[in-house]
């Protein structure tokens, strides 16, 4: 049978032929496409390892284990300022002092500020000669 | 099914694949869709060149979604061959493609003894691909997709965003065009005469 023989909108003929017309994709064509690929592909893959954290020396693991430079900065400042307290006290804490602790005005008051080791001079005499 | 091969898994495992590094990924959805893409993009363009230009492209896009690829949602064939065709609409508008493809279909030679030696395979193969060279667009792919790429009416719907009914609609309109055509060159190349 010829394709004169066939009816006009008999295409099948034409489409089985048309299926394997297609030319195949050359190797080399093949190819390059395979490394674009691959080069799209280093461009966002994650590296298969992922990098460890750098570790924490003595001072690092003292600083981390204290909250960070933030509560260190704090607990030094602190410091200084009790060490500060401590060497020049301002004028109202002796008087507080002197209010609470040093004298007594009462027997009761007395009771409490028995001296039971007399032999150690610790007391506050801040209040003696005044 | 041995854990290690690869092929075995379908498109969008691959992609996945692909995205998290693995380069057989990357050869094995090469070697699985790049002569699928040729030869949908060939239909379309009718010329070899420019296929395996709009290949590289459509791949290349492929490649740079990858990552954010959502599983499911549609298939990888389908994206591409929508990609394919867009790429091919936008050649052949540009006034490429199209001549060149007629220029490279083989003419039947004159002196041949009769029509059946000069309607051969081939010669039904360039002679179909020049009919559809006369279609509109969206008949061409729509009659490509179906017939020459032999995927189902709602495949092509999804390809081509639009309704099943409508894609039988055009299919029927571009078989009627080509019917037309193919019947026109059967009668300006003489094969009528015997």
């Amino acid at each position: 049978m010829t394709d004169h023989d066939r009816k006009p909108d008999d295409l099948d003929i034409y489409f089985d032929a048309a299926r394997s017309a297609a030319p195949a994709l050359s190797p080399a064509a093949l190819d390059r496409m395979t490394a674009q690929a691959l080069a799209v592909q280093k461009e966002f893959a994650a590296p298969p390892v992922a990098r460890r954290a750098p570790r924490r020396g003595l001072l690092g693991q003292l600083l981390a284990t204290l909250g960070g430079w933030p509560a260190v900065a704090g607990l030094a400042t602190a410091g200084v300022a009790g060490i500060w307290i401590g060497a020049t006290p301002p004028a109202m804490l002796i008087n507080i002092a002197v209010d609470v602790g040093a004298v007594s005005d009462t027997a009761e008051d007395d009771l409490y500020l028995v001296d039971t080791q007399p032999a150690y001079v610790l007391s506050l005499d801040l209040t003696e000669g005044s | 099914m041995p854990f290690d091969d690869l092929t075995l898994l379908d498109d969008d495992a691959l992609l996945l694949l692909y995205s998290a590094g693995d380069p057989a990924a990357a050869r094995i959805l090469t070697e699985r869709l790049a002569p699928r893409v040729h030869a949908h993009a060939w239909r379309l363009l009718g010329d070899a060149a420019e296929a395996e230009d709009v290949t590289q492209e459509a791949l290349l896009r492929l490649w740079k979604i990858a990552p954010d690829w959502r599983q499911g949602e549609a298939k990888v064939t389908t994206w591409l061959y929508r990609v394919t065709a867009n790429l091919a609409t936008d050649r052949l508008r540009r006034g490429r493609g199209r001549g060149v493809a007629l220029d490279a279909i083989p003419e039947p030679e004159d002196g041949q003894p009769s029509a059946e030696a000069r309607m051969q395979e081939a010669d039904r193969a360039a002679a179909l691909q020049e009919a559809l060279a006369t279609l509109p667009d969206r008949q061409r792919q729509a009659v490509v997709l179906r017939h020459l790429d032999g995927l189902a009416n709602p495949d092509i719907a999804a390809i081509m965003d639009l309704g099943v009914e409508a894609v039988e609609s055009l299919v029927a309109r571009g078989k009627r065009g080509l019917a037309a055509a193919l019947s026109g060159m059967k009668e300006s190349l003489g094969y009528n005469d015997d």
